[in-house]
């Protein structure tokens, strides 16, 4: 497998306590992995030590074979231009349209004219279906078309990956799943490889070509849509299914309760 | 990246060598933006040895022909790489581009 990234032995403590506690996985070069796992997995933490927004307390991350753990600001400026994101709540500029929320990275970080922009800007709100809207502003359009908008902005410098976090939270199943589709199609199109969090099943499945289920800042299980399934490990199984009760327990041990009172 | 710039039977041959990306697009804009400057009336952009080009390569090709059809100029993209044509089919901007295999093909289409 070409693994476009590569972990190893990621441990991140905050306060000492481990968030991610040696996690060692590969992200494949032009699929979509999906990072599944329930809040409180580690799942959003390891998202910030891909795109490098946090240092790790140990362990390795490889991205095209340059370690990002142990990079200075500079060169993880330069790294970072390989990177598109789209956040979680769209973060759309409300006081900017539609085309200078998408024009923001390339003003911010190349030295392109604006003729040459505004070009870049049509093209890329093409590609999500947004032709025509760009001097609406954010409060003038949907929820649906904010992440299309924020898709447009994470595609805008031609990244090689993108990350998603929860694309499809917020919105209603049909919009999500249309959301999942533009995510299907412009990772096969523009061949590049995306990095899903999400812990919606349906979603999940849908789009991955990878998942990696993380729980308790470890990885539970890696593998295909289907294998993941098919999985027969309980805490996967649980998962999958949602419910309250097994071996993911519903309330804290009394133990922990007891703990945390006299520490406090 | 380099830019080459040529006459071949009063036809304007710019020859690209190199990657067409967010920093080297730039140079050919305002290589191509002379030539219009000009009224070039016909111009060949040779791509033969461009392994690489990104969103700003395809924006700086349509803001060429942009300014070429206002007055009239001929352009012919010619002997592009399949990578570097499938960028032209993703953004949907292959039909509006006369487009060329050979370098015969191109002066035949610029009318020259």
């Amino acid at each position: 497998m070409d693994s476009i990234i590569e972990v190893r032995d990621l441990v991140k403590k905050f306060d000492g306590r481990a968030v991610l506690n040696g996690v060692n996985v590969g992200i494949p070069r032009g699929k979509i992995t999906v990072i599944m796992g329930g809040s409180g997995c580690g799942k959003s933490t390891f998202l910030r030590h891909l795109i490098g927004l946090h240092q790790p307390t140990s362990g390795d991350i490889l991205f095209e074979g340059k370690n990002i753990a142990k990079m200075d600001r500079n060169g993880m400026d330069g790294v970072r231009r390989s990177f598109g994101m789209m956040f979680q709540g769209s973060a759309l500029f409300n006081s900017m349209t539609v085309g200078e929320n998408v024009a923001v990275p390339l003003r911010e970080h190349t030295p392109l004219d604006e003729s040459t922009i505004k070009i870049i800007v049509k093209i890329k709100l093409e590609l999500v279906g947004l032709t025509g809207f760009e001097h609406f502003y954010p409060h003038q359009i949907s929820g649906g078309m904010k992440k299309r908008v924020a898709l447009a902005r994470a595609i805008a410098l031609d990244p090689k990956i993108v990350f998603y976090d929860e694309p499809g939270a917020g919105l209603d199943p049909i919009t999500a799943s249309m959301i999942d589709q533009l995510i299907l199609d412009l990772s096969r199109k523009l061949n590049m490889t995306s990095v899903v969090v999400t812990h919606e099943m349906k979603s999940a499945f849908r789009i991955a070509d990878q998942v990696i289920m993380l729980h308790k800042g470890k990885v539970l299980e890696v593998g295909s849509a289907q294998q993941i399934q098919n999985s027969s490990n309980a805490y996967v199984r649980q998962f999958i299914e949602g419910e309250p009760e097994g071996v993911i327990p519903f309330k804290q041990t009394s133990e922990a309760y007891l703990q945390g009172l006299l520490d406090s | 990246m380099k830019i080459l710039n040529s006459v071949q039977n009063q036809v304007q041959v710019v020859e690209v060598e190199g990657d067409l990306d967010f920093h080297s697009s730039p140079n050919l804009r305002q290589a191509l933006n002379q030539l219009a400057d000009k009224k070039a009336p016909k111009i060949i952009i040779q791509l033969k040895k461009v392994g690489y080009m990104d969103s700003s390569g395809i924006a700086t090709f349509v803001e060429a022909l942009q300014k070429t059809k206002k007055y009239q100029g001929k352009l012919v993209l010619a002997e592009m790489a399949p990578a570097v044509r499938s960028v032209f089919e993703i953004a949907k901007l292959d039909g509006i581009f006369v487009l060329s295999d050979s370098m015969s093909d191109a002066l035949q289409k610029v009318g020259a």
